[in-house]
């Protein structure tokens, strides 16, 4: 096990020093690519303490809408399983013919996995609904 | 032997070798002595260069003035001279755009081919430009006045456009785009269902041919535009028209990428459809809500998938930097627009 700071902390501090003290002295372009990467450190540091429940909360939704259990699910990381699960709603969704009703299931589930990655990526984004703007 | 790899030019040599130019090309057009001065570059290190100056001439009169040029022959997306020609048509119907002094493509003046227009005042960096239209109450004039100008670009007759742009019709330019779209779906990382539901859609939905096509410009939106303290000033950029669906151009600048936080003003971040609409339908124009949903869709997954393409360009070493590979973690909001405007009924 590694010593303290954890990586969570180590996170938090490069984005506290990168916002802090290497921002204020640079300009122009280094200075918009530094802002980049300390949006970068923040998105890591929120994935660090997020990422694996998230993640978990993913493969229960796809499997719900998949109709799959867990002991249907691939041998693997959590990941793997989640990225394979993807896959098999990709080629889902490629079916000319689909059960009533799937789409709107699939729209749910992929709304609450965006707003999930959302809250890792750009926490705020979703507040707006764009309800006006749907036909 | 010539060095294989000269070195990159500074910006001030680029400056003074573009000044040169413009003084030795506005002076054998004018037939006078020509002085440059007060050179901006508004988009240094671009693909293409956008210069502002002053031209004086030997007796002492100032015209404010903006080339807009290409560093060598061998990018450009549309012959200088057919832009031109297309801005000037674009003038002629009532389009507010800079107007066109000369074009040329002759390398000898700045190095590629260029044209020169009147330099129009105002702000279009799109922050900046939101600020300035809080300030001074112009986000409804300005929808209005987009409405207008897609009015009058779409009315055109065809046998106006620049012939070189009326070969760039297709039958059906939704389905022409959708297949496109289908291609750049490579660019996608991993499994993305969202882009799935998104390609289901557009291909059930897929409308039939416009009813004529027409001129469109494709890029008209927050950032292409000068905008000054009255409102629209000018329409810029226009190497991308092409003939088209017109639904296409007045769905491009409602995405919610160029909103810049304006997320409730669906037109840029200016103000919402329905001055778009008025300012389309007084002009002549027809408004099809269902068509224009449809290019929203549509702009909203190939805006997405470009952003993937960043990324994957970063990750396979084509143009590793940490912009684009930030743009990877970027297709998510994208994602979350798409949701919003697929949302099935009653969610």
């Amino acid at each position: 096990m590694q010593d303290r700071p954890d990586a969570r902390e180590l996170l938090a501090t490069l984005g506290d020093y990168l916002e802090g003290e290497l921002l204020p002295a640079l300009e122009g372009p280094l200075n918009y690519r530094t802002r980049v990467a300390l949006n970068l450190c923040r998105i890591l540091e929120r994935e660090t303490r997020l990422g694996s429940s998230y993640l978990l909360r993913e493969r229960e939704r796809l499997c719900r809408l998949l109709g799959l259990g867990l002991e249907d699910l691939l041998p693997g990381s959590l990941h793997d399983q989640v990225e394979d699960l993807n896959q098999q709603l990709v080629n889902e969704l490629a079916v000319e013919m689909l059960p009533a009703g799937f789409e709107a299931s699939a729209w749910d589930t992929l709304m609450a996995t965006t707003r999930d990655k959302l809250a890792i990526v750009r926490p705020g984004y979703d507040s707006y609904e764009a309800r006006e703007e749907a036909p | 032997m010539s060095a294989a790899n000269p070195q990159p030019e500074t910006g001030e040599a680029r400056r003074a070798r573009v000044a040169d130019g413009l003084a030795r090309f506005l002076g054998s057009q004018w037939n006078t002595d020509v002085r440059i001065e007060g050179m901006v570059e508004t988009s240094a290190g671009a693909r293409r260069g956008n210069v502002l100056f002053d031209a004086v001439t030997a007796d002492g009169r100032r015209q404010p003035l903006c080339v807009t040029y290409l560093p060598t022959l061998n990018i450009e997306l549309m012959n200088i001279l057919t832009e031109a020609e297309l801005i000037g048509v674009a003038e002629r119907a009532g389009v507010p755009v800079p107007h066109v002094h000369f074009a040329s493509e002759d390398p000898s003046w700045v190095g590629g081919p260029f044209f020169i227009t009147d330099r129009v005042e105002g702000e279009t960096v799109p922050r900046r430009v939101l600020r300035q239209v809080a300030a001074d109450g112009t986000g409804k004039a300005i929808v209005l006045a987009l409405g207008q100008a897609f009015a009058a670009l779409h009315q055109v007759p065809l046998e106006q456009a620049p012939a070189a742009l009326a070969e760039s019709g297709e039958a059906n330019p939704a389905e022409a785009a959708l297949a496109r779209l289908a291609e750049q779906m490579d660019m996608l990382l991993q499994p993305a269902p969202v882009f799935s539901l998104g390609m289901r859609w557009l291909s059930r939905e897929l409308p039939p041919p416009p009813p004529r096509l027409t001129i469109v410009h494709d890029d008209i939106r927050n950032g292409n535009i000068i905008v000054d303290h009255n409102g629209l000033a000018a329409v810029l950029d226009w190497e991308v028209a092409k003939l088209g669906d017109p639904m296409e151009d007045l769905a491009w600048p409602c995405l919610r990428c160029w909103r810049f936080g304006e997320d409730g003003k669906e037109v840029g971040g200016f103000a919402g459809r329905e001055g778009l609409i008025r300012g389309y339908r007084e002009g002549g124009g027809q408004f099809d809500a269902q068509r224009f949903h449809w290019w929203k869709v549509l702009g909203t997954m190939r805006w997405g998938l470009g952003l993937a393409g960043q990324a994957r360009g970063h990750l396979d070493g084509t143009f590793s930097n940490i912009v684009m590979a930030a743009s990877g973690r970027r297709v998510a909001e994208q994602e979350y627009d798409l949701l919003c405007l697929l949302r099935p009924r009653g969610r």
